[in-house]
């Protein structure tokens, strides 16, 4: 099958990947350069349940756009985007503006750069990123815009000193990755059990403050590998050094390495870490001990597939596989990572000897559907587009990836120690669904 | 000359001399148009709004026996995903995912590859090709390949000329599908007329199909739904029906008239069944053209005895103030029915207006001459002037619509979850607003939230003040 059609694709486009971010921040607004209706695929391809603009109270048809007509692509459209930029500072404060571009300015060659340097030199904040979606997806929207608001922000704010113990968490794309507003808090939290004090970047609070903060952490903390151009550069130009860890831990093995990983770099007392481990660890097997009869009762012993980005799925596999018994058929990776680091990725969860992994990567929807035909999983962990799947096969799925169109996920996460108490809680209610709907 | 003949259906700008952006009093539109037409005004700060790709992937993933190429760079596929949920062809579609060399060197190799996938995979009864930005641009020939591939693959074949820029008005999408599939399925021949006539369903949901079908059945008439909802077998029998009927003359006018044009099929073109006496004239002009009168009448009567027992109980909600923000017909629709109601309409958002309108525009300005409407698709910042302004203390809207309302503490209708149409549609939305009604304390804890989405200066400002007109 030529790779190049998309069935049932479910990834966005550079532009939207930008729009997730720009829309992350309190006190930035994007202005989209493009023909209407970019904004509303993107909103589409996500959270539509959550009807805001990321963490403003601004609707989600609330985005500042050009909408460029048929003139405007015949004769450029650069006046128009002129235009709007000089309106757009006028109507909706904010401490800074991107302007993000589409295809059709693109192909016909608008001199967008051109627009903002006239901005900048009437003293607005505003810059602009390519992101038309013939060039990249959502993922590569968010590396790409990430790194133009540093390159910005830096031009302004040279680092003066390190704050100690100061991290940046680098890689979580927020709207895309359903979970990451409980991702980055639990994350911040557990950081802060360390003393270390978190640089999140997206979501409640989060303002330019923290961007402008961005070249004074002490170390970057990547989960996933969108995060890791962003970590070089940061690297390249302030020094800051950075700790690849890939994906996003769940359970105790992964969160306790990730603490130790975080121990090697900074200068964190190993008593310290050690308590932490030891009471969080703890109070995890607790919870697993309330599960223990169920389990057995009830079979909670699964043939697993799950599909999803990078961030989320290594480590929820990792943690069924490796501290809760299941047995991991099929793993199909959506967020199509660079080739140099797929060989780390399917090591990490191809782990069990007496029952190995298949580890796919994969965008289209027609493939994955037959990888999980064919693999006949018990219970899947993906996007609502298994859906069809999972009823055919009459088995559970759990939302843990793009796109969701029926849960809300609020704070919801995974992700370390507090995230697997989360994910036992739903790998539950998946089988008893699965047993009640056998009854029927 | 037949309609058809065209590649594509003309723009709503040229057809209709429709507007999307306009402020003022109903009077200036009148005065316009006595001298010719509508003024074509631009903003020079606008929001995002819907597309005609939107608008006709809206219809199409709702057409059974269909599969869809999208043909574009991926994420101009990705709305799909949302509707994936809800329509008949759960899974159906591709996108040929263009790259940055595709929209230099051209596409038809993958559009042929794609074409050749969906079939193979799914089997369809019809393919519909949805064309973006990157392939208007670049002229890409869609025309050949798909005559190609009819022949190869022996199915229907659609292609929709979308591109995103065209038009500034979504609905645009609409007219293209029916546009397409009525060119390139259907015969150009008379055939033997059946006893069935075609119900124009462009946007409804199935609750209000419902509804409308079970009043036209009650009145003696079988119904071909078309093009929402529809199967390969209504469409194939669209040009035998003895009458085409709309729902939303807004939206049913194209398909209803390029039928009338092709087969001679009279298009019964009333009032959108909001309200009690809209849904009886209905009725009526239904009635009295496919000689089902007496049976018509009988059921206004009976559906009026009914409604006025009914609708007078529970807390009193006449005199109440209501902003409305709909498409037109809708708008005007909810208008007439607020108005059954005793209540007060104080504010219109329409996402556009046309020439379809006048007699709107003419009830209004001899009712309340210094009634000013905004007409916009979003532009939810001048929505939010206009709100603060006039105060309603209701707001009855579309779906997403409404962020504006509720975080000005203004309790929201959101006709997503209700049917509207005929006279059960008047009892619906009358219990609705009680409910609303009876607890806004949701409403009014969100508006204590401190937003911080627009300036005080603009805020002050005439709502109009970024609505020019168009230098030539």
């Amino acid at each position: 099958m030529p790779k190049h059609i998309l069935h049932k694709n479910r990834n966005g486009c550079a532009l939207h990947g930008a729009l997730k971010v720009v829309n992350a921040v309190d006190g930035f607004v994007p202005i989209i350069h493009s023909s209407a209706g970019c904004s509303i695929q993107s909103k589409l391809s996500d959270n539509i349940l959550d009807g805001s603009n990321g963490v403003h109270y601004r609707g989600w048809l609330e985005t500042s756009a050009t909408a460029i007509i048929e003139k405007q692509v015949v004769f450029g459209g650069t006046a128009r985007l002129r235009e709007q930029i000089k309106n757009t500072v006028k109507i909706q404060p904010a401490d800074l503006y991107v302007v993000v571009t589409g295809c059709a300015p693109e192909i016909v060659g608008d001199d967008v750069p051109a627009m903002t340097k006239e901005a900048q030199e009437q003293g607005f904040p505003v810059i602009n990123v390519s992101t038309p979606g013939f060039k990249g997806n959502v993922y590569k929207g968010y590396e790409w815009t990430v790194k133009a608001i540093i390159e910005r922000i830096s031009q302004f704010h040279l680092p003066q000193e390190v704050h100690k113990g100061l991290i940046n968490i680098l890689g979580i794309v927020p709207n895309q990755d359903l979970l990451w507003e409980g991702n980055l808090a639990e994350l911040g939290k557990t950081l802060g059990l360390l003393n270390l004090k978190s640089n999140k970047f997206f979501g409640y609070n989060q303002n330019i403050e923290n961007w402008r903060n961005i070249s004074n952490a002490e170390l970057n903390l990547v989960v996933s590998p969108w995060g890791l151009e962003i970590a070089r550069q940061l690297e390249k130009k302030h020094g800051i050094p950075y700790l690849y860890f890939g994906f996003l831990p769940v359970g105790g093995n992964d969160t306790s390495v990730l603490l130790d990983c975080l121990a090697e770099k900074l200068s964190i007392s190993q008593e310290l870490i050690d308590k932490v481990k030891r009471n969080e660890e703890k109070q995890l097997a607790y919870q697993f001990q309330k599960v223990a009869q169920s389990y057995l009762k009830y079979d909670f012993q699964k043939i697993i597939a799950l599909v999803g980005e990078t961030s989320n799925v290594v480590g929820v596999s990792r943690f069924l596989q490796n501290s809760f018994g299941q047995l991991l058929k099929t793993v199909i990776i959506t967020d199509n990572p660079e080739e140099e680091l797929r060989a780390q990725i399917i090591e990490s969860i191809n782990t069990n000897i007496d029952f190995p992994t298949e580890v796919i990567f994969s965008t289209n929807g027609k493939e994955i559907d037959e990888l999980l035909m064919k693999a006949k999983p018990e219970i899947i962990l993906g996007s609502e587009l298994e859906r069809k799947v999972s009823d055919q096969l009459a088995v559970s799925l759990i939302k843990i990836s793009s796109p969701v169109h029926n849960k809300i996920f609020l704070n919801h996460s995974y992700f370390g120690y507090t995230g697997a108490v989360n994910l036992l809680q739903d790998f539950a209610d998946a089988v008893f669904k699965q047993i009640q709907q056998s009854r029927l | 000359m037949s309609i058809l003949k065209q590649k594509v259906a003309a723009i709503r700008e040229k057809r209709l001399q429709a507007i999307s952006a306009y402020y003022g009093k109903v009077e200036t539109l009148l005065q316009e148009n006595a001298e010719g037409q509508f003024v074509q005004r631009v903003r020079t700060f606008s929001q995002d709004s819907q597309s005609d790709i939107l608008y006709a992937l809206r219809i199409i993933t709702t057409i059974k026996d269909s599969a869809i190429v999208v043909h574009g760079a991926a994420g101009c596929a990705v709305a799909r995903l949302f509707t994936n949920l809800i329509d008949e062809n759960n899974g159906k579609w591709v996108v040929t995912n263009l790259n940055e060399r595709d929209s230099i060197m051209g596409s038809d190799v993958k559009l042929r590859e794609a074409i050749r996938q969906v079939y193979k995979f799914h089997i369809p009864k019809i393919i519909f090709i949805i064309s973006t930005p990157v392939v208007a641009i670049n002229n890409d020939d869609i025309e050949s390949v798909v005559e190609e591939q009819k022949d190869e693959l022996g199915i229907a074949i659609v292609p929709v000329y979308s591109d995103g820029f065209r038009s500034k008005i979504g609905t645009t999408g609409y007219d293209l599908v029916s546009h397409s599939i009525i060119k390139h399925i259907l015969l150009p021949n008379i055939a033997e007329l059946a006893d069935f006539v075609n119900l124009i369903s462009v946007s409804e949901k199935v609750e209000d199909i419902k509804e409308v079908n079970t009043l036209l059945n009650e009145i003696g008439l079988k119904t071909n739904l078309f093009p929402r909802y529809a199967s390969f077998d209504n469409i194939k029998k669209l040009n035998t029906a003895s009458f085409s009927v709309s729902i939303n003359p807004d939206e049913a006018n194209y398909p209803g008239i390029v039928l009338e044009n092709r087969y001679q099929i009279p298009f019964i073109h009333s009032v959108i069944p909001i309200g009690i006496n809209n849904t009886a004239s209905w009725i009526t002009d239904i009635g009295i053209a496919t000689g089902c009168e007496a049976k018509a009448q009988s059921l206004i009567h009976s559906e009026k005895d009914r409604l006025n027992t009914l609708l007078n109980k529970g807390r009193a909600i006449n005199k109440l103030k209501v902003f409305i923000n709909f498409s037109p017909a809708y708008a005007f629709g909810i208008a007439d029915l607020l108005e059954e109601l005793d209540m007060e309409v104080v504010g219109i958002k329409l996402s556009y207006i046309d020439h379809q309108h006048l007699e709107h525009l003419e009830k209004i300005k001899s009712y309340k001459p210094d009634f000013a409407i905004l007409v916009g698709d979003g532009q939810l910042f001048e929505e939010e002037n206009v709100l603060q302004k006039i105060k309603p203390e209701l707001y009855i809207g579309d779906s997403g619509d409404f962020a504006v309302a509720i975080r000005n503490g203004i309790p929201v209708v959101d006709l997503e979850n209700i049917a509207i149409l005929g006279f059960n549609g008047v009892q619906n939305l009358a219990d609705k607003i009680r409910k609303v009604l009876s607890n806004t304390s949701f409403t009014q804890l969100l508006s204590k939230n401190e937003t911080k989405s627009y300036t005080k200066e603009w805020l002050k400002k005439s709502p109009n003040w970024f609505i020019k007109q168009e230098v030539k």
